[in-house]
């Protein structure tokens, strides 16, 4: 059994899927929060927000507005449909460089992620995909999968954006 | 339903027991069979964290509705649409299905259904079509046909009066058994080939063999 690729190919940094995610479009990452935003979960988003711009390159912004070009807006749900899922990132506006999104929606779900620190690990996990990252295989990154409190980016990471922004 | 539950809690202890390794050669064999790298090439991953559900006996908890079946036809996409973002964030495939076994809920053996699915044909549906057609599928489902009023939905699919429609449970709520039976979460197909399933579901690799 070979499982050396298996590894290496886990942390492909953007380019989009299926082997990564996408690439943002810059350096500047614009955020707004969706109109029925639940007001509770500024602080654990914009602490994630403003954690990914002291550890990296990433400069981000709040917009009054939610637009397609808006680089990262956030939204809760809840509901069935959603058991299992923490959270979950997606282009909604692919931009004409393959492999870079212009504007990307992400996803919190309200029924699990219940205190501030599993809203600010997803948060701070969300983000990392919405500027490339994929998912951690070691235990010392917000990137890894599932419930942790882990709310920050290893230097591997921290690497890899910096490396392109 | 409890020889399904009394398989769920074996098959999951299992897994949680035999740790990484089993994982591992689950991937392997899954690999080599090169039948989840094919249908893996006809879907978008959907990008999606999973919370760590350790069995299938979670899934089965919360779902209404749980029924093995065999895939028969690939009917279209729906778009979740966010009204106050006027956006798409999710889309779905929606798949008929033919009841095989029946462990949760009044479905009768033999009837057809339609399963919302979380993920997305990467190229055409016929083409996803061509390679799931006959697979066996696990569905754990909570609503049938979950709306709600915060979402616009579009469907390009026929939903004939008599047919029922089912939405599963998250991307845990369908699950593909491949025919060397490894059994795997679907569509999680990526996390599993590379070895990062462990992380995001201890022990939930597996899900209940008949």
């Amino acid at each position: 059994m070979t499982i050396s690729p298996s590894i290496a190919r886990a942390d492909i940094f953007g380019g989009g899927p299926p082997d990564s995610y996408y690439y943002a479009d810059n350096a500047l990452h614009m955020y707004c929060f969706d109109l029925n935003f639940i007001p509770a979960w500024e602080n654990p988003m914009v602490d994630a927000l403003t954690n990914l711009q002291n550890q990296t390159n990433i400069i981000v912004q709040e917009s009054v507005t939610c637009s397609a070009d808006t680089d990262v807006a956030f939204l809760v749900k809840d509901g069935p449909f959603w058991t299992g899922i923490l959270g979950k990132t997606t282009c909604r506006n692919l931009a004409k460089q393959a492999g870079v999104c212009a504007g990307s929606i992400i996803v919190l779900n309200s029924d699990l992620l219940t205190n501030y620190q599993m809203r600010r690990k997803t948060s701070c996990h969300e983000l990392g995909h919405s500027v490339g990252l994929s998912h951690a295989t070691t235990g010392d990154d917000c990137m890894i999968s599932g419930i942790s409190s882990l709310i920050t980016y290893n230097s591997h990471h921290i690497s890899h954006i910096n490396g392109y922004y | 339903m409890n020889r399904f539950i009394t398989t769920a809690l074996v098959l999951g202890l299992s897994a949680s027991f035999s740790g990484c390794s089993s994982k591992l050669e689950a991937t392997a064999q899954a690999t080599s069979s090169g039948f989840v790298s094919q249908i893996a090439d006809e879907i978008i991953h959907p990008s999606l964290d999973f919370q760590a559900a350790s069995s299938p006996q979670i899934l089965a908890d919360v779902a209404t509705t749980v029924f093995v079946g065999e895939v028969i036809g690939v009917r279209g996409t729906r778009e979740w649409v966010s009204k106050s973002l006027q956006a798409t964030y999710l889309k779905t495939t929606v798949f008929e299905v033919r009841v095989l076994s029946s462990r949760k809920g009044d479905l009768k053996e033999g009837a057809v259904v339609l399963v919302e699915a979380m993920l997305s044909p990467k190229n055409s549906i016929s083409a996803l079509e061509s390679r799931i057609k006959g697979s066996k599928v696990g569905v754990f489902s909570v609503a049938a046909k979950f709306e709600s009023e915060t979402d616009i939905f579009k469907g390009d699919f026929i939903l004939e009066p008599n047919t029922r429609f089912f939405t599963t449970t998250g991307p845990q709520g369908f699950v593909i058994s491949n025919p060397d039976d490894a059994n795997l979460y679907w569509p999680v197909l990526n996390d599993v080939e590379q070895g990062t399933l462990a992380d995001a579901m201890p022990g939930g690799s597996v899900i209940p063999k008949e």
